[in-house]
């Protein structure tokens, strides 16, 4: 009920005539899109390191673990804004990252790769420990039968591992791209513009009151709910 | 032909000793011991799945002691089914061949011709969760076979499958071995040993006590724990050992003597079948090991009894279903059993 009960009684107050309006604006569809694409890539990029670094987490033993394992929950634990000050300093002009992406001709202060940085940064531990969950689920005997039966290690991963801790991955990334796209705390340090929607919405509410930024947070949860529900019935055959 | 060459491995508060043995191409090589005595950890570390401490292991004169695990070419069968779950049996039995790059139509006909051999062509386009046990053991070792190995390392291949199914399982071994796969097999049940091996090696707490075919060292077992693995039961060390007349004279302890015609040593110990421990009936001439005790116990079984006698030791006497019923003997009876000196063998 306590959990409902908010989003039930936004639902109620806004009138459908201001959804769909709102569905109209270009701002506000501008800034989904941003924010879906933004979140999205922050997710498939970061996977790319995140899930081999959950497998080793999750199957070899070494010195400082703990320690590592303490990092990836960092981002949990320390506030967004923080967060977003730590990523500004790390991507802003003058660092090694900016200079790089300055030869491009990126600022990413104020880019969508910006944004994407500070959506991994702070939503990559759901990925990590999820994935290493579903690693760590998986029988190392089975990888043990197919080292024997002649597969290399990386076909052992990606033939045995993988698709057996695929439920766990794939309920990783999806929680990561969820916590991508609700960020605020720390995007909004890194780029107030280009507006990702959790800025739109504040903005709105900010200068035009609750009613003007209800129909846009509706708006919002509606997609991101329409995304879910996609994702998982794409992956609900390959986990069965 | 497979050499284990002084094979040592710690491990905890357990240790592989010094552990050698050889295994010709085409032979049935089976390894018993009980739960613990390294067994499986000798079958990983020729597989290579583990590195022993020291040892080598040589395959047609090649030392393939530092071979990478999917580089060996050996088969491992585990014993715990590592049917993979999210393959179906098809797919499984083609795991090995999709790695070594045949072409599909290839793949197609190993797989049925694999499947054809274990007889599981019925089972190929099944989950591995829809299969019994004794199911699954097949798809694994049709899986090994899949990728040809030099040699079928199998890991108690019969533990926890019903006694029909493990009679199937034996005898789809032995056609394997009779096609000419080297087999080595790792079991604790001693009646699986002797009815498959070619050679037995007796592994007890990480090192082989014996090594030869199967009748000669269970009639000839030279530990008492390769007695004891052997169902013997009679197995007594002498205190003290002396040779009276033409006989050698153990005795077991104070006031109890036990006579072999066989030449012993000081120290040796002595195993007795049960089978030759015979019952005396009243007036029955007696000369020499003739013992009067106590019936402890009468242990049924479908081809005879054990009757356990205390006569200062337990003795144990195998009697057969007709003999049993003409004897009319219980349990707390008196009785007199009697031992022929050519039947008390020194080890």
């Amino acid at each position: 009920m306590f959990l409902i009960a908010p989003i039930a009684g936004m639902f109620f107050a806004t009138p459908v005539s201001d959804v769909f309006e709102s569905s109209k604006d270009k701002e506000v569809r501008d800034s989904i899109w941003l924010t879906l694409f933004t979140a999205m890539g922050a997710t498939l990029v970061a996977a790319i390191g995140a899930i081999p670094l959950a497998y080793l987490l999750a199957r070899k033993e070494f010195r400082f673990k703990r320690i590592v394992l303490g990092i990836v929950d960092l981002p949990i634990v320390i506030p967004h804004s923080a967060a977003g000050i730590a990523i500004l300093g790390f991507i802003s002009r003058g660092t090694a990252l900016g200079k790089f992406a300055s030869v491009f001709g990126v600022d990413l202060v104020g880019h969508p790769i910006g944004i994407s940085i500070a959506m991994a940064f702070v939503s990559i531990p759901f990925l990590i420990n999820s994935a290493r969950d579903g690693f760590m689920n998986v029988p190392v005997r089975l990888e043990k039968a197919a080292l024997v039966l002649g597969a290399s290690p990386i076909r052992v991963f990606f033939s045995i591992s993988l698709p057996l801790a695929w439920k766990n991955v794939v309920s990783g990334l999806i929680m990561m791209f969820a916590r991508g796209m609700s960020e605020f705390g720390a995007v909004v340090i890194v780029a107030y513009h280009p507006m990702v929607t959790p800025i739109l919405i504040f903005e709105r509410f900010g200068s035009f009151g609750l009613s003007y930024a209800r129909p846009v947070a509706i708006l919002f949860i509606l997609v991101s709910l329409l995304f879910f529900i996609v994702l998982r019935l794409l992956t609900k055959n390959k986990n069965a | 032909m497979l050499e284990v060459e002084n094979i040592s491995k710690k491990a905890g508060d357990f240790s592989l000793k010094d552990v050698s043995f050889k295994v010709s191409s085409g032979e049935y090589f089976v390894l018993l011991g009980v739960s613990g005595a390294g067994k499986t950890m000798l079958l990983d570390i020729i597989a290579g799945l583990r590195r022993q401490d020291s040892g080598r292991i040589v395959v047609d004169g090649d030392d393939i002691t530092h071979v990478r695990v999917n580089k060996r070419g050996t088969g491992l069968v585990f014993q715990d089914n590592t049917v993979f779950p999210h393959l179906n049996v098809q797919r499984n039995i083609a795991y090995p061949l999709v790695g070594k790059g045949f072409p599909k139509s290839e793949i197609h006909a190993r797989v049925l011709k694999w499947a054809e051999t274990i007889d599981i062509v019925h089972l190929l386009h099944r989950k591995p969760a829809s299969l019994s046990g004794g199911e699954l053991r097949r798809v694994a070792i049709a899986r090994t076979l899949a990728m040809e190995p030099r040699f079928l390392l199998l890991d108690e291949p019969l533990s926890s499958l019903d006694v029909l199914i493990q009679y199937d399982m034996m005898r789809l071994l032995k056609k394997l071995h009779n096609s000419g796969q080297t087999i080595i097999h790792v079991t604790h049940d001693y009646n699986e040993a002797y009815t498959l091996a070619d050679t037995l090696a007796i592994i007890n707490s990480g090192r082989v006590e014996q090594t030869g075919p199967p009748a000669e060292v269970f009639q000839h077992p030279a530990s008492r724990f390769v007695s004891v693995l052997a169902g013997i039961r009679n197995f007594f060390t002498g205190i003290e050992t002396k040779k009276i007349n033409e006989l050698w004279c153990h005795t077991i302890k104070e006031g109890l003597n036990i006579y072999s015609s066989e030449t012993c040593v000081q120290g040796s110990s002595i195993f007795i079948r049960e089978d030759e421990i015979k019952f005396l009936q009243p007036g029955d001439p007696a000369d020499v090991n003739f013992f009067d005790g106590i019936i402890t116990d009468i242990i049924p079984s479908p081809e005879f009894y054990t009757v356990v006698v205390d006569a200062g030791a337990n003795f144990f006497a195998r009697v057969t279903n007709e003999d049993m019923k003409t004897m009319n003997i219980h349990s707390g009876d008196r009785a007199r059993i009697k031992i022929d000196p050519n039947a008390v063998k020194p080890v």
